[in-house]
């Protein structure tokens, strides 16, 4: 395997036609065997940043390397049948007029004439993605899952540098979306294959990448892991996008902010005027009637439940609580009292106060 | 290397869009005729035009087709509204059976159906005789029904044959809307009346303007019946004006009077057409409850609407059909048999020119087709539907004299009615074509171009495969047009090269009605009908090709 990202992209620049600006100078670098995940809002870049890698867009500026080759770039065009890339499209887009084998085989075209080493190809990954024996059927005979898999084993037959899946999990059910995705996951990891994704689902982005960028108005506004991503989002939008978020004003003092909710804990909290942000588990509801606030609304999730408080400076906060707690007991309208528990993250405070449970649709 | 070199320029050149778009290189030659018309119509000299114009007595022409074009497509909305949506919205008997019958007049070219009736309806026909014997009077003192040779007659025969053009456009309409609207309607308070005329017929707008529109336009250039009932309009006289040796450009000058009519129509229909309400449904299309359940039970009205769709049927095929047969059967078997053999060559003329001027619009309506479909947008298709919308007789005129001036050559060949079949159907087998694509998702060709496949690797392997049943289809349709094509055949063909359709006009105009005509009327339906069975046959099924 040769040093260095195999995937580069410097600078890149994609404005379209009509003018919009789609991918913004953006940096990316994906090394060897990871899987990362490109997760922003519709329209921020994300599939587009998907087809320059692929070819099937080019930028205005930038360079693209794949595998070290330059691809795009200054003078530089390499169509998508000469990129090495892989891709698994939305829709699978599987050819309806060829057989499984057909389909899994179609990008093997260099073993054209030797079809022992074809075939022998072909159940390799037929085998990997559980559909041994499912050689002559046609897409339309599978379930949306099996076609999941063909379209996986397509893509990985020409052993590219990389597979580019553009939300592949939007077209299959909610129960079988975990399912799916851990299979699919797995499947790329037993290949050791190198794969960018691309969601608006950030519970999918969580659990599926070893790396996550999150794009914002075609630039990357973060690249890390999914724990680092959730602790220490980069920004307010981010920590918004990437689960939920309680957002309050507090002044910072040391390794302190003292806010409505009394001292939290906050490393790293510059001085003066701050906006925390606290995740919901880390929002404890204490019946207390001398608190400062009352339930408001209650979500019962079975296994946990979602209170939401409003504070009697009229900020509502959402608390996640686990089954085990004794909170089940609370009832709407109740007073409660309210403790932290763990470190806040800081931000400068927004102009306008606290901005409480943004959310980045 | 050089090479590949090469190929890399041309593609991102292409991919910037340096280098113009091959469908629009391909497209603007068909525009060639339209402004060889207009070139010509300005060398006339102006008295001359003038005096010719005059001698067309343009206001009472220009009345007389616009009545019968009107009342050709009041027929046609008639006969096709009710037929449409009995099939698809109620519960009528033998409703899959008519819906398979609304298309098919279409096989009936109207000026063949001119002839069925004009056997029933002409002074000696077969009806005015019958009763004539019936009540002792000569056949000219039965003054009822009227003569079919007239302008009303031949809006009659021009509505009958161009009502599958309404049912068409209605039947898909109603398809694609969901019954529910109609239902929530009924759950609003209204009545089934007024559901239908306060919420379907406003719902079937667009398809109605688009179904009038088609058979009002045809109604308004048509050649062929109007010429077979001896009405005078402008193509009937801009034929004699190119018999009787009248100069190229003042034939030019009004053949483009014409023109523009023509043009200010579409423009109007656009204008009043469809102002800013959608009509599409949001959402989605289809509920999951059958549409089974969802008809309107017509009760005690299923007999009429029977009766209805029977009569309506018995108007357009039966009838028509019997009458050829009848008139056909006089000649006796024999001459029959003998008459048959020698239409050989002419028939093969028609296979032969039909079939080169279907496999040339194709070739040009998939370029085009696949530009559109590439997201380069629509010009290229528009100017080939422009290609259309030109009647037959203007556009055999523009082609003689264009062929004379660019490539004498060409001229008095069969190979300029192949062109002149190119120009006129490329625009149907570019929509054609086009819906044949725009079943594929775009995501197929780029994932055999990730899977190592050039642009024309994809086409070849991918595209073209799942678009074939649907290019048949653009193909077979070119072809049907071009085979039933008279007005320009008639203007442009060699001395000597007869096909079916001028054979048809040959033996009609020569002798009134002749069984003749209707033996080969019979013998081009019969192929046209093949044709048609192809189509049917190959019509793409929607499971495998919707997938991705």
């Amino acid at each position: 395997m040769a040093p260095g990202p195999v995937i580069d992209l410097r600078g890149v620049t994609r404005r379209f036609a009509s003018g919009v600006l789609a991918v913004d100078r953006l940096q990316l670098q994906v090394a060897a065997g990871n899987i990362v995940v490109l997760l922003g809002p519709s329209g921020s870049g994300k599939t587009t940043v998907l087809r320059l890698i692929a070819g099937f867009e080019q930028p205005e500026a930038g360079e693209i390397r794949v595998a070290g080759r330059p691809v795009a770039g200054q003078d530089v065009y390499v169509p998508p049948e000469r990129r090495g890339v892989g891709m698994v499209f939305q829709d699978y887009a599987l050819f309806p007029h060829l057989t499984v084998a057909e389909n899994v085989g179609f990008g093997l075209h260099h073993l054209n004439g030797r079809d022992g080493a074809r075939r022998a190809r072909v159940q390799e990954l037929l085998g990997l993605v559980g559909l041994a024996g499912f050689e002559r059927r046609y897409p339309h005979q599978l379930s949306g899952g099996q076609q999941q898999r063909v379209a996986l084993a397509r893509a990985l037959a020409p052993n590219p540098a990389v597979v580019l899946l553009d939300e592949p999990f939007s077209n299959l059910d909610a129960d079988l979306r975990a399912r799916v995705r851990a299979e699919v996951r797995d499947i790329l990891r037993a290949a050791g294959a190198t794969a960018i994704f691309v969601t608006h689902d950030q519970e999918e982005a969580l659990s599926l990448a070893d790396e996550v960028a999150v794009l914002w108005a075609g630039r990357v506004v973060q690249l890390a892991s999914p724990e680092e991503l959730y602790r220490r989002p980069a920004t307010r939008e981010v920590a918004a996008f990437v689960g939920d978020a309680n957002f309050l004003p507090g002044r910072a003092h040391g390794e302190a902010v003292v806010c409505e909710l009394g001292t939290v804990a906050a490393p790293e909290a510059p001085e003066g005027a701050v906006d925390l942000m606290l995740r919901p588990e880390m929002i404890l509801p204490i019946a207390d009637e001398s608190g400062n606030g009352r339930v408001v609304a209650r979500e019962f999730y079975g296994h946990e439940q979602m209170f939401t408080l409003q504070l009697d400076s009229g900020a509502t906060l959402r608390s996640l609580v686990g089954r085990r707690r004794h909170q089940s007991a609370l009832r709407l309208g109740q007073r409660v009292r309210v403790e932290v528990q763990g470190e806040a993250v800081v931000f400068p405070a927004a102009r306008g106060g606290a901005a409480p449970d943004e959310r980045g649709e | 290397m050089a090479l590949a070199l090469h190929y890399r320029l041309l593609t991102r050149s292409v991919h910037r869009g340096r280098l113009p778009d091959p469908a629009a290189v391909l497209a603007l030659p068909m525009l060639l005729p339209l402004g060889y018309l207009v070139w010509l119509a300005l060398q006339a000299r102006l008295p001359d035009l003038a005096l010719t114009l005059a001698r067309m007595e343009l206001p009472t022409l220009v009345l007389r087709m616009a009545l019968l074009a009107g009342g050709a497509t009041l027929l046609a909305f008639a006969l096709a509204v009710p037929w449409a949506w009995l099939v698809t919205r109620t519960d009528v008997p033998g409703r899959r059976l008519f819906q398979a019958l609304g298309p098919l007049p279409l096989a009936v070219p109207p000026y063949v159906g001119a002839i069925a009736y004009a056997a029933l309806l002409a002074p000696t026909g077969l009806v005015h005789e019958g009763l004539a014997r019936l009540v002792g009077l000569s056949t000219s003192q039965v003054l009822f029904p009227p003569l079919l040779y007239s302008p009303a007659g031949a809006a009659f025969v021009l509505g009958v044959f161009s009502a599958p053009y309404v049912f068409i456009t209605v039947q898909s309409a109603l398809e694609r809307s969901s019954p529910a609207l109609e239902e929530s309607a009924r759950s609003l308070g209204l009545s089934p009346a007024g559901v239908f005329w306060r919420v379907t017929l406003p719902l079937l707008r667009p398809a109605l303007l688009a179904g009038g529109f088609l058979v009002f336009l045809y109604a308004w250039v048509d050649f062929g019946v109007v010429s077979l009932l001896r009405v005078r309009t402008f193509t009937t006289v801009i034929y004699n004006q190119l018999l009787a040796g009248l100069s190229l450009p003042d034939s030019a000058g009004s053949s483009l009077a014409l023109l523009v009519m023509v043009g200010l129509l579409l423009l109007l229909v656009q204008r009043w057409g469809l102002g800013g309400a959608r009509y599409t449904q949001v959402g989605s299309q289809r509920s999951s409850v059958g549409l089974g359940s969802r008809r309107q039970p017509l009760g005690r009205w299923k007999l009429a609407a029977l009766a209805y769709l029977l009569g309506a049927v018995a108007l357009t095929l039966a009838l028509p059909l019997a009458v050829l047969a009848t008139q056909a059967s006089k000649l006796g078997p024999l001459v029959a048999a003998g008459f048959l053999a020698e239409q050989w060559p002419f028939v093969r003329n028609s296979l032969a020119v039909a079939a080169t001027g279907a496999w040339l619009a194709l070739g040009l309506a998939l370029v085009t087709a696949w530009g559109q479909w590439k997201g380069r947008g629509g010009l290229p298709g528009a100017i080939l539907q422009a290609g259309y919308a030109i009647p037959g007789t203007v556009l055999g005129l523009s082609l003689v004299g264009l062929s004379l001036a660019l490539l004498p050559g060409l001229y008095g060949t069969a190979a300029l009615l192949a062109v002149a079949y190119l120009v006129l159907f490329a625009g149907p087998a570019h929509q054609a074509a086009q819906a044949a694509l725009s079943q594929i998702a775009p995501a197929m060709e780029e994932a055999a171009r990730v899977l190592g496949r050039t642009p024309l690797g994809a086409a070849r392997e991918v595209v073209l495969p799942l678009a074939s049943p649907g290019l048949a289809g653009a193909w077979l349709m070119a072809f049907i047009l071009s085979i039933r094509e008279l007005a320009a055949t008639l203007v442009l063909r060699p001395p000597g090269f007869d096909t079916l359709p001028v054979r048809i006009w040959v033996h009609t105009m020569d002798v009134g009605v002749d069984p003749r005509a209707s033996v080969v009327a019979l013998l081009l339906i019969a192929l046209v009908g093949l044709g048609w069975l192809a189509v049917l046959l190959v019509r793409p099924r929607s499971s495998p090709v919707a997938l991705g």
